[in-house]
């Protein structure tokens, strides 16, 4: 086990450079070039010049990379072009804000779909069970901006019990969160929903009813820890989606976390921003994975033997 | 018809009542009632303006970008400011004497007037601003509208004298703009150039910067020592606001929705399909003012047939200007015939209203004179006996798509088959300063648009700004004329006739309509009046019921 931790943890190594190679390289493809969105408007051609020296982007892109790796090493991600602040104190401004989002996003996701999915499964086919699945259909239709604008004209417009913008407090956090967690939802309640049937019909869940268990612990002893896996798996997935969906409802809710950053600094060709979010979105995706692993072989012993 | 419509929207003596009494739906009764509140009740100092910002606030030092945002207004002054209900340049921070050869330029600054720091505010600071202005290494994005300045001396601690080569009355102007801050030159050396603007600046406005986090938010508080503003403003004391609190909200309908949920106090540029409804919120007001803006179509003049005036001046006939501002603008515009809006009396040509009405026959007419005329009977004309398709270029942008859709159809009706070519931005500003294109769009923000027909028509502006490629020893020869007057009242006359050159005779481009700059309140703001020749209204009689 503990090999199998330390070969994934290196492997985080040359991946990470990979991917700011890629990342590198490809944000340079996109048209419209920083010094002027640095500049402005109103720019001059001569001033262009100047300016695309001092970002040091007159120079071939492998130095450009060499120089980049070099201050990295130095623990220097650079300076926002289009702020001029530190990337650094970009980030660590942003990232609490996605944690927080992401994570009860994520926690409120669990906390319906899991029993959703179980209860649609043991009573397959009822009303119940119609019910909660037409709501993870529409759950997975619905995009994040349009719920998000949704939720807003209903409970901050309307009702006017819920701020609609900002993050100053815990209540500025519902709405995004559950905009950001309905996808989710839908989806690991269908999962769950269809992993609990599946292992209700394997033939252990007979012997357990069989023995004479009650129902209680064949489900909560026997079924749901098997049928936890495919979820488990998910979530790993779902880590690296809920940035992503973050993107869009950080928009919408002018949460300062990390969608918003690089969309803004997407927008403005800001490269040393781009960057180092992408290439740390890219690393928490993997290290999320790999919880799932670990997770995955905690419950399921067979894993475990297989990667020793 | 369409002259009176003007004189009703842009009276300037109506205007701070709600600009768009045809334009905006309902906002006309709402303003008038806000203005009049203003003047019953005694302001009260205190609370916090949470202000809903459409373009992301960015590094506020202007002497090394050319971004702006609503913040720089309060946390600078000027030299020069301009009266809201004239126009007329009058002293922020200088009164200015201009001698007869309109050579010799004398600032007397204005006493006891303090940066945020506390140092009092000298002729040294001004005159190092010009120096930085117009460094040639410098990053000052108009160093070429004080090119005609030689020599800046300060004589004594409140008086800065500037000498011109040449009489430049434009020079006001750009002293009044928002690029124009006066800052703290020790502050401004200590954090350096790049950090100045970011991490803290130091001017004379009635507000300080108290906290700027990028992607998040924009704080400036009262600056309770300023007892300086320009003397229209009817609070001559400290601001009654203790902060305002800018947020940038990329989604418009989510502005909207901020707004409408009281989250916000003022949002700039909602959603045009949001107006009417939220004109109809009784919590809130909506004031519209025109924008010193407009909407152009570009002909490239260089590329045969639009090389031919008469060509353009078919074109510009077949156009209809009413549809595409109910269509594109939710009629959130004003149409238009000049590059200048005629919100700027003083240079606003009126007869341009007049010049190429839509009218069919006469625009055929003019095709066929121009030899273009539809011999295989497909309703198109031919050019020089081959089927011709002008290709319009237009950036991918949905208003934009849909003005050259509504210009394609209008084009049909007088035999010209317009091809659309929706390009991404950059390929687009490519080929645009190479000439290879028929017609192209083009859009110009800017509170003097008498420079814009500097920058947009000298010849030797083809390849970077004159798009349509104009090349006229006449026109180069008025601009020339323009940039050496002495007075406003000398530059406006050319700026006149430069109009009636450009719009009544060579069009090189057809006006297609000035935009309107949409403010919505909350009911609780008071004395917070946009403006049309300030960019981004002031706050300093601004108050929180």
């Amino acid at each position: 086990m503990s090999a199998f931790l330390i070969r994934r943890v290196l492997l985080l190594i040359p991946m990470a450079f990979v991917l700011s190679a890629i990342v590198f390289w490809s944000i340079r493809l996109i048209p419209v070039d920083p010094a002027s969105l640095v500049l402005g408007p109103f720019a001059t051609p001569e001033q262009k010049v100047l300016a695309t020296k001092k970002l040091g982007l007159d120079k071939p892109v492998y130095v450009q990379y060499a120089l980049y790796l070099k201050n990295v090493g130095q623990g220097d991600l650079g300076l926002s072009t289009r702020s001029g602040k530190p990337v650094t104190d970009l980030i660590l401004h942003a990232l609490p804000y996605t944690l927080m989002l992401g994570g009860v996003a994520l926690a409120i996701s669990y906390l319906l779909a899991i029993p959703m999915g179980i209860l649609s499964a043991l009573r397959q086919n009822t009303f119940v069970d119609q019910f909660c699945m037409m709501f993870a259909l529409i759950g997975m239709a619905i995009p994040a901006f349009w719920l998000g604008l949704l939720l807003i004209l209903v409970f901050s417009v309307r009702l006017n019990w819920l701020p609609a913008i900002g993050a100053d407090s815990w209540r500025h956090l519902i709405l995004p969160a559950f905009a950001l967690a309905l996808e989710g939802t839908a989806l690991t309640a269908r999962l769950t929903r269809s992993a609990t049937l599946e292992v209700l019909r394997q033939d252990y869940i007979r012997v357990a009813r069989a023995k004479g268990l009650n129902e209680r612990k064949v489900i909560w002893g026997h079924a749901l820890r098997n049928a936890m896996i495919p979820i488990i798996s998910l979530t790993g997935l779902r880590l690296g989606w809920i940035v992503g969906g973050a993107v869009i409802v950080e928009q919408i809710f002018a949460w300062p976390g990390m969608g918003r950053l690089l969309v803004e600094s997407i927008l403005n060709r800001d490269y040393p921003v781009v960057q180092a979010v992408l290439v740390l979105l890219g690393i928490s995706v993997v290290l999320a994975n790999l919880i799932a692993d670990v997770l995955y072989a905690l419950v399921d012993p067979r894993v475990r033997h297989a990667s020793r | 018809m369409e002259r009176s419509r003007f004189d009703r929207d842009f009276d300037r003596r109506t205007l701070l009542k709600g600009v768009g009494a045809s334009a905006v739906i309902g906002a006309t009764a709402s303003v008038g009632m806000g203005h009049a509140t203003a003047q019953d009740e005694a302001p009260t100092s205190g609370g916090t303006l949470r202000y809903g910002l459409n373009v992301e606030p960015r590094r506020m030092n202007q002497l090394n970008t050319t971004w702006m945002t609503d913040a720089t207004q309060h946390l600078f002054s000027r030299l020069v400011t301009r009266d809201p209900e004239t126009g007329a340049y009058v002293p922020e921070l200088a009164t200015w004497e201009i001698s007869e050869d309109g050579l010799t330029w004398t600032f007397q600054i204005r006493e006891g007037v303090t940066f945020h720091n506390g140092d009092p505010l000298t002729s040294d600071a001004i005159a190092w601003w010009f120096e930085q202005a117009r460094d040639p290494d410098g990053f000052y994005g108009f160093k070429g509208s004080f090119s005609a300045v030689e020599t800046i001396t300060a004589v004594d601690p409140q008086t800065v004298v500037v000498t011109l080569s040449h009489p430049d009355a434009a020079i006001l102007f750009m002293l009044y703009t928002v690029y124009s801050s006066i800052h703290n030159p020790t502050t401004y050396e200590e954090l350096g150039a790049d950090a100045y603007g970011i991490e803290d600046v130091d001017g004379t406005g009635a507000f300080k910067l108290q906290e700027f986090t990028p992607g998040d938010k924009l704080v400036i508080v009262r600056n309770d020592a300023f007892n300086w503003p320009a003397e229209f403003v009817a609070n001559q004391e400290a601001p009654y606001l203790d902060a305002v609190e800018y947020r940038y909200i990329a989604d418009a309908s989510a502005r909207s929705a901020a707004i409408e949920a009281g989250d916000l106090d003022i949002v700039v540029g909602p959603n045009l399909a949001d107006v009417e409804r939220l004109s109809q919120n009784s919590n809130l007001t909506v004031v519209s003012k025109p924008q010193p803006a407009c909407r152009v179509v570009n002909f490239n003049c260089e590329q045969a047939p639009f090389d031919n005036k008469l060509v353009r001046q078919a074109f510009a006939h077949a156009v209809q200007r009413d549809p595409i501002v109910e269509r594109l603008l939710f009629g959130q515009g004003v149409s238009a015939h000049s590059l200048v809006p005629p919100i700027f009396p003083d240079m606003f040509l009126e007869e341009t209203t007049g010049y190429f009405p839509y009218d069919i026959e006469q625009a055929r007419a003019l095709l066929a004179e121009a030899g273009l005329v539809d011999e295989d009977g497909d309703g198109f004309v031919e050019f020089e006996g081959n089927s011709w398709e002008p290709e319009m270029l237009v950036s991918t942008d949905t208003e934009l798509v849909t003005l050259a859709q509504v210009m394609q159809a209008q084009a049909a009706e007088i035999g010209i088959r317009l091809s659309i070519s929706q390009i991404d931005l950059e390929s687009l500003s490519a080929r645009e300063s190479s000439g290879e294109f028929d017609l192209v769009t083009g859009f110009y923000l800017w509170d003097g648009p008498d420079t814009m027909y500097e920058w947009w028509f000298l010849s030797s502006n083809i390849g970077t700004t004159n798009a349509a490629r104009l090349s006229d020893p006449a026109i180069d020869e008025l601009i020339e004329e323009m940039r050496n007057t002495a007075t406003l009242e000398d530059r406006y006359a050319v700026v006149k006739d430069l109009q009636a050159a450009i719009h009544g005779d060579l069009v090189p481009l057809v006006p297609i309509y000035h935009p309107l700059d949409i403010y919505v309140m909350s009911n609780r703001v008071r004395g917070y009046e946009p403006n049309a020749f300030t960019l981004y209204p002031r706050m300093n009689d601004t108050w929180l019921a």
